[in-house]
């Protein structure tokens, strides 16, 4: 420290084993002399305070300290192996490779890795939660997956839920299709959870002819815990892509607080409930399809029959000129009138049964008439929209609105998206008739009593 | 190092085990003092209070994970290889975080700001930013599968009462853990009121003095925290983690040892077994024992025992158990080996109460690795037989059919079913082989006779890895110097101080320090002229009322510092401090809250039980009547005639005036009638 050549802390590269000497910092008492700490691991020197740097230093007994640099003078550097060089740091001694040679009279299943909570681990030197490398990764954080299926595992990005866009819907909805194509018996869809069920919608509305079932699956809690959801989570979702007898697009997440069962809900109907609870998935307006208990699959839906020989399309795209609009009392009639400027759809997130303030219903008119198409959904998330009750619906469905039924908000958002890409320039008529026709129960029959909400 | 023979020297030469003088040995004892905070948990605002009722219940499994720098854990593999499955119960209390079901909240201002006041009463340096670490604990007690814990301090030191130097070697701020309720060992229930509490750890640096300094750097430490006012009372919230070792030995943890006073009987007890075993693997190693005798070989002998009489064979036998075997080579007297010497502590045998009065190591340490892989009972070995109703000849016969050399080998032998048997057995040798070793490094949980049993093996140091749902926190100049005008003080200070200011003994003084009173004192006594009184109440009467079964918690501090007021003003006499908060008491119950101020009750109170009283006036009166009448007895004795002319006055004014106060206006009094003669 201040020695013409004695090297500071932050010159070392993170990782290195060294001794140390440690001298007291400002304390509102007298304190002398230095504490050593030997066999210290340089954990980071990035941070740093008032323009000081502080360095986070692992002790022996494994407690990480920050430290001002200038209180540590180096008493030794232990030797040149870097401990954050070594193998282990990057997922195990071993890398399992991408895909795993098992038992062949097991089902094949690919895990398409988007990224995610269910993909990330701890970066022990910034210290936050970062998407794994690829997808291989995977398969060395829960190694008994190899003995459920034949694993296929491909990486097709490596987004967080928050990151995705309707660019991604499409680029999953083509490796979901080339995965079939490759003989795969069932696709597992690893996704973060925060929009999860936006693409779920997204695939349900894309892919057709499914010759077997799409399973999107995220966790709550990141798998460096011991207690993280992902292991069960992943397990179930690769049970039920290499068991479950389904055609469609579906999430898989816990029942409740506790391991070990699981509900399947269909792709339309589930929304994100919860910012951390682990069963923060829910099906909405609809009883799940079924469950996964322990190791065994409970459907609750008609069965179907799987033809593997179904040749699995894609069809139509996403037009991104829409937005959703939530209704407030506060929001103004310029307010709505400059978000609506420009757009050729919207879904508005209405109040109660889906009503909007008859001073909104002007401006919502105006936008129509130049051409916009305006689905009304509700705040309420869960029932029936239902314009008819009340004057002020009856006012909507004049100026020409269209309810969007038990849709959630995020399933109308994406079904309008779609349905506007899909038509191009085919027009309102063609956009309207694509919106209101039912392609993979989002529509849904009736409106089943459940315990809660 | 000592050498194996040092230790028999010294083990020999003691009369028992309670003799030795453990620093001949080379004792060093690590001393972890845990003590919970009150207030609000460290990551979330749920109250820190313990709950009768079991609330929502869900279920978890947990996971291996790796930690930081990429090493699974030793004791962390322990205990997910189990397979466990954990049954959570959350009551009322208690929120999504402790669940983890919700990331934690920032840390508790209050718990941190105590953890920076104990570390700058030790005179610790401290970090300039805390970060909080996951350490991994997977046996179920957290439902994260970690503890936070950060480390504040390091590097401080406290002068025990008896003047014993303790160096801390660091201070830490935790959570507690969910608390074991129930269930099996694979499938442990816990409860989550008790996780998230906030605690303090502090590690002592080695310690090499003796185990009663132990304890009473245990009791001085936890003291400090407890005078800091923070710290949460009632079962569990204080206990000790005690690692010990002997030169030769290695580090054993006994973990939660809640009893202060059981401290010394601890360290004694594990010194002696360290020393056991050590003098044990010399022996062994020079039994020339080869690697290939100790495959376990298991030998069904269960044909030996068709007609035995032994209960416990039998019985098993009868639910279709087999009495499987194995030949330990080279073992004849070790398992056996126990440290009590009954000739030379003038005891009959018969009284010594088996882990009480002896230290036993190899034995009971294979029989209950034996029940914890297996869950077998019934585990011999040949050096306590023929005993349990297993006879001579039956040991005898065993022994020739494993074909060995009874002056060498020993046998062990399990009655159980043949797979839990093989289960029990492979775990024998398991320990068996690391006899040869010495002493293995294991956390052990204690016995309730100072002994100890084994729970998992010592976990490395890598089993900790940053919380980083938490943000480092900074911690300037500026807070430490406004925290440092407040710091608890240490036992001696605080007795010192609340001797003077009270005007109380020593004595006293630690009674109103050992039952957390000093707060109480302070708020019910005005000044120091009132504080026997206040005493005597807080002493004497309050503790005789709640053995009476009344509900003194329920009687405010200014009711009490009220009638502290009322009896020194004279207003009360001091017999009838009880009586008055009897009646205060069944006027709360009998009416509940009329509204009336809690002053105006107390008044009237005190009126009525002092309705018999009578004044100053009248009083001396009284007494100038009686020194009239013994005028002889005064004008003889002076002023000693006091204490003879108590009795009479007493006798005529009793209930009607304070004693003490009788005692003073008689003294004037006297005086007064003295003054006048000459």
């Amino acid at each position: 420290m201040g020695l013409p050549g004695a090297r500071k802390i932050s010159d070392l590269n993170p990782g290195t084993r060294l001794n140390i000497k440690v001298k007291p910092r400002d304390l509102p008492y007298d304190r002398s002399g230095v504490v050593q700490f030997r066999n210290v691991i340089l954990m980071d020197t990035s941070s740093s305070v008032k323009g000081e740097k502080v360095i986070t230093l692992k002790l022996e007994n494994g407690y990480n300290v920050m430290l001002d640099e200038e209180r540590i003078r180096i008493d030794g550097v232990l030797d040149d192996e870097n401990i954050f060089d070594s193998e282990i740091r990057d997922g195990g001694p071993a890398r399992t490779p991408s895909s795993v040679d098992s038992d062949e009279e097991l089902p094949p299943i690919t895990i398409i890795s988007t990224g995610g909570t269910i993909a990330s681990r701890v970066d022990y030197t910034t210290g936050a939660v970062h998407p794994v490398k690829d997808g291989s990764e995977i398969l060395s954080i829960y190694p008994s997956m190899a003995n459920l299926c034949r694993l296929d595992v491909r990486t097709v990005m490596n987004e967080l839920s928050e990151d995705m866009s309707p660019r991604e819907w499409v680029v999953i909805a083509r490796a979901v299709k080339k995965a079939f194509e490759d003989g795969a018996r069932g696709v597992v869809v690893t996704h973060g959870t925060d929009t999860m069920h936006f693409t779920s919608s997204a695939l349900s509305f894309l892919l057709r002819d499914l010759p077997g079932p799409v399973v999107l699956v995220g966790s709550q809690r990141s798998s460096d815990r011991p207690s993280s959801d992902a292991f069960i989570n992943l397990e179930h979702a690769v049970i039920t892509a290499s068991r479950a007898v389904l055609d469609r697009v579906v999430i898989i997440s816990h029942e409740g607080p506790s391991d070990g069962t699981s509900i399947i809900i269909s792709g339309t109907r589930a929304r994100k409930m919860h910012t951390s609870r682990r069963d923060a998935i829910r099906s909405i307006d609809s009883p799940p399809i079924g469950r996964v208990v322990g190791k065994r699959i409970e459907l609750d839906i008609p069965p179907v029959r799987l033809d593997p020989a179904r040749k699995i399309s894609i069809v139509g795209r996403f037009d991104r000129t829409v937005d959703m609009i939530f209704i407030h009392p506060g929001i103004s009639q310029e307010g709505l009138d400059s978000m609506l400027k420009g757009k050729k759809g919207v879904v508005i997130v209405g109040s109660g049964l889906g009503h909007v303030g008859k001073r909104l219903i002007k401006v919502l008119k105006k936008h129509i008439d130049r051409g916009m198409i305006c689905v009304i959904s509700s705040a309420c998330i869960h029932g029936r929209v239902d314009l008819n009750v009340y004057s002020s619906g009856r006012n909507l469905i004049g100026a020409g609105v269209i309810p969007s039924g038990t849709m959630t908000p995020e399933t109308a958002l994406v079904k309008l998206m779609w349905a506007m890409g899909t038509a191009g320039s085919e027009g309102k008529d063609r956009i309207i008739s694509l919106f209101k026709e039912d392609i993979a129960g989002e529509w849904g029959s009736s409106t089943p009593f459940s315990e809660g909400l | 190092m000592k050498d194996a023979k040092k230790v028999s020297e010294i083990l020999d030469r003691a009369r028992s085990w309670k003799d030795i003088d453990l620093l001949s040995l080379g004792l060093k004892v690590g001393l972890e003092v845990h003590r919970e905070l009150a207030g609000r948990k460290l990551f979330c605002s749920c109250p820190s209070v313990l709950s009768d009722e079991e609330g929502f219940i869900f279920r978890r499994r947990m996971h291996i994970t790796r930690s930081e720098t990429g090493d699974l854990d030793d004791a962390a593999l322990h205990e997910v290889s189990k397979g466990m499955t954990i049954t959570y119960q959350a009551p009322p209390t208690t929120c999504l975080v402790e669940m983890d079901d919700e990331p934690p909240y920032g840390p508790s201002k209050d718990a941190l700001e105590t953890s920076l006041k104990v570390a700058m009463k030790f005179g610790c340096d401290m970090v300039d930013r805390i970060q909080f670490m996951r350490k991994i604990v997977v046996d179920g007690s957290n439902p994260s599968g970690f503890q936070r814990t950060a480390l504040v301090g390091f590097d401080g030191f406290l002068f025990t009462e008896g003047g014993t130097r303790i160096e801390i070697e660091s201070l830490c701020l935790e959570e507690d853990s969910g608390r074991r309720i129930g269930g099996k060992d694979d499938r442990p229930v816990f409860r989550l009121d008790r996780a998230g509490i906030p605690e303090l750890e502090i590690t002592t640096r080695p310690l090499m003095v003796p185990p009663e300094s132990v304890k009473e750097a245990a009791m001085n430490i936890g003291d400090i925290i407890r005078f800091t006012g923070r710290s949460r009372r009632g079962l569990g919230s204080v206990r000790q983690d005690i690692n010990i070792s002997i030169e030769g030995g290695a580090r054993n943890e006994i973990k939660l040892v809640q009893d202060l006073s059981m401290i010394p009987v601890v360290i004694r007890k594990e010194a002696i077994r360290q020393a056991l075993l050590v003098e044990s693997s010399k022996y062994l190693s020079g039994m020339n024992v080869k690697e290939n005798e100790l495959a376990p070989e298991f030998h069904d002998v269960s044909s030996v025992f068709t007609s035995t009489v032994s209960k416990v064979i039998g019985r098993g036998m009868e639910k279709g158990g087999k009495v499987i075997c194995i030949r330990l080579p080279g073992f004849k007297g070790v398992l056996g080996r126990r440290m009590d010497r009954p000739d030379r502590i003038e005891m009959d045998d018969k009284t010594i109460r088996p882990g009480i009065d002896d230290v036993r190591v190899l034995g009971p340490e294979i029989a209950f690795r034996a029940r914890s892989a297996s869950g077998v009972k019934g585990v011999f070995h040949s050096d306590e037989l023929p005993s349990y109703g297993i006879s001579k000849e039956e040991v005898e016969e065993v022994a020739s059919r494993l074909e060995m050399d009874v002056s060498r080998d020993a046998f062990v032998m399990v009655c159980a079913p043949e797979k839990t048997a093989y289960l029990a057995l492979e775990a024998v040798m398991r320990r068996v082989k690391e006899a040869f070793l010495g002493v293995p490094s294991e956390v052990r949980r204690p016995l309730p006779e100072g002994g100890s049993e084994f729970m998992r093996p010592m976990p490395g140091s890598a089993r900790m890895y940053p919380e980083t749902d938490i943000p480092p926190l900074d911690i300037p100049y500026e807070l430490l110097n406004e925290l440092s005008r407040d710091l608890p003080p240490t036992r001696t200070e605080l007795l010192e101080n609340v001797m003077n200011r009270f005007r109380i003994g020593k004595e006293t003084a630690s009674q109103i320090v050992d039952l957390d009173l000093v707060g109480t004192l302070e708020n019910i006594c005005n000044d120091g002229s009132s504080s026997s009184i206040a005493v005597r109440l807080l002493l004497s009467v309050i503790p005789e009322m709640k053995k009476g079964g009344y509900d003194i918690d329920r009687i405010p501090n200014e009711i009490l510092s009220a009638l502290v007021d009322n009896v020194s003003s004279g207003k009360c006499p001091r017999e009838c401090m009880g009586d008055v908060l009897v009646r205060y008491l069944e006027r709360r119950a009998g009416t509940g809250d009329d509204g009336e101020p809690e002053y105006l009750i107390l008044e009237r109170i005190v009126n009525d039980v002092s309705k018999g009283m009578i004044s100053e006036k009248e009083a001396r009166d009284i007494i100038r009547k009686v020194i009239t009448a013994r005028e002889n007895l005064v004008r003889e004795k002076g002023e000693r005639a006091h204490a003879p002319l108590m009795g009479p006055i007493m006798n005529l004014l009793k209930g009607k005036m304070d004693g003490r106060r009788i005692s003073i206006l008689l003294r004037e009094e006297l005086d007064k009638h003295r003054t006048s003669i000459e």
